[in-house]
């Protein structure tokens, strides 16, 4: 047997459907924290105002960092170190690899701050090898500060990552900075 | 005294009352906010609880309708009714919502997966619960992800199939024929509570 319901019925069920609902826990307590401090936006135009001459700035920035990048030679860290440099090993550690850093950074700025996380699970492995390698100098020169051969294979090493991460740029869409798949 | 005329004074007294705490909201002012907040949140929780099927995310949305209002207020300027224009911020942030998760939910699982992905069985309302849920609540919280979306908005909320397809991203026909789908699932299903004992004709 079956109990047709017809569509009168069904569109008078979602007439008498309550318009309102008791949440079980107090809501308010959460949004008086997220609001406490926060400032209230200003009208859609004014954003909208705001938000052209923004853009024209940012797309400005973008094309002078991938100008930039695309004709700068590739990065090079400094010549090879000599024995001579021995002496301030420490330091030079320290500031090879702020060096480095700092160059990653930018190469991750002008390709617009994608997420790594989401890289193709080749190029990943790639470079976790690499960092784990970088790492494993660095840890080594930690005991051997005046090894020349392990600074230079550190050097050699932020080179090769950086010299990844540019292979990767052909990889990447300019829309939010996601990378695509390859 | 009479209760019509007290019913009617408060029908004239609320939309003006509410026009000043939203001045006063868009000034700043966290107590005229809270007003606000004790005037809709209810209705809010509802459209969040019929769009998501879900009270705990029901909760978390409803709380993230009233942050987004709070940055928002200023963009209201009176042209439609608040409470109209605060249901299509709310939609629009439970439909936001819902996108941010299947971004992560295909991070987890392929496309292929995610295309047929509902709610999980333990998610959803058991028809036989004591929640003080209408019958017709439980009913819709088990149609499939855009069935209900699409019924919820467009038979509760009363947005037009073109309005539903924009805030959905889908043709006006999807909207169309999703709706359908709803309430041929939904006729489905309350007939076979009616067969086990319910009173639907």
């Amino acid at each position: 047997m079956n109990k047709h319901i017809s569509d009168q019925a069904l569109a008078s069920q979602v007439d008498k459907l309550p318009k309102e609902m008791q949440p079980e826990r107090d809501l308010w307590s959460g949004i008086e924290r997220a609001i406490q401090g926060q400032s209230q936006q200003s009208t859609s135009e004014s954003k909208k105002n705001n938000i052209v001459p923004m853009a024209w700035a940012a797309s400005l920035v973008a094309a002078v960092l991938v100008a930039w990048v695309s004709f700068a030679p590739t990065p090079q860290l400094s010549t090879p170190l000599t024995a001579s440099q021995e002496g301030s090993a420490e330091q030079l550690v320290s500031s090879m690899q702020t060096d480095f850093v700092q160059q990653k950074q930018a190469m991750l700025v002008s390709y617009g701050q994608p997420d790594m996380t989401d890289l193709p699970v080749k190029m990943k492995n790639q470079l976790t090898e690499l960092a784990q390698a970088r790492k494993a100098i660095q840890k080594a020169l930690a005991n051997d500060g005046n090894n020349v051969d392990l600074l230079n294979l550190l050097r050699f090493t932020q080179q090769q990552e950086l010299n990844l991460l540019q292979t990767l740029y052909p990889y990447m869409s300019n829309k939010n900075g996601k990378w695509q798949t390859i | 005294m009479n209760s019509s005329k007290v019913i009617d004074a408060k029908k004239l007294f609320a939309p003006s009352q509410e026009q000043e705490w939203i001045a006063q909201a868009k000034q700043g002012s966290q107590t005229a906010f809270h007003q606000l907040y004790e005037m809709h949140h209810r209705q809010i929780y509802a459209l969040c609880w019929r769009m998501l099927a879900d009270k705990d995310s029901a909760e978390d949305v409803c709380q993230e309708v009233f942050v987004v209002l709070w940055q928002k207020i200023n963009n209201f300027r009176g042209e439609s009714k608040f409470s109209t224009w605060l249901h299509s911020v709310a939609s629009n942030v439970v439909l936001t919502h819902l996108r941010k998760q299947k971004n992560w939910l295909q991070r987890v699982f392929s496309i292929e997966q995610q295309t047929s992905y509902t709610l999980p069985e333990e998610a959803a309302v058991p028809l036989d619960d004591s929640s003080g849920l209408e019958e017709l609540d439980k009913h819709i919280a088990k149609l499939p992800e855009r069935a209900r979306l699409v019924f919820v908005l467009f038979a509760v909320e009363g947005y037009r199939h073109e309005e539903i397809a924009r805030m959905l991203s889908m043709a006006v026909g999807s909207s169309k024929s999703q709706y359908h789908r709803a309430k041929a699932l939904l006729k489905e299903s309350l007939s076979d509570t009616a067969l086990a004992g319910g009173n639907y004709e």
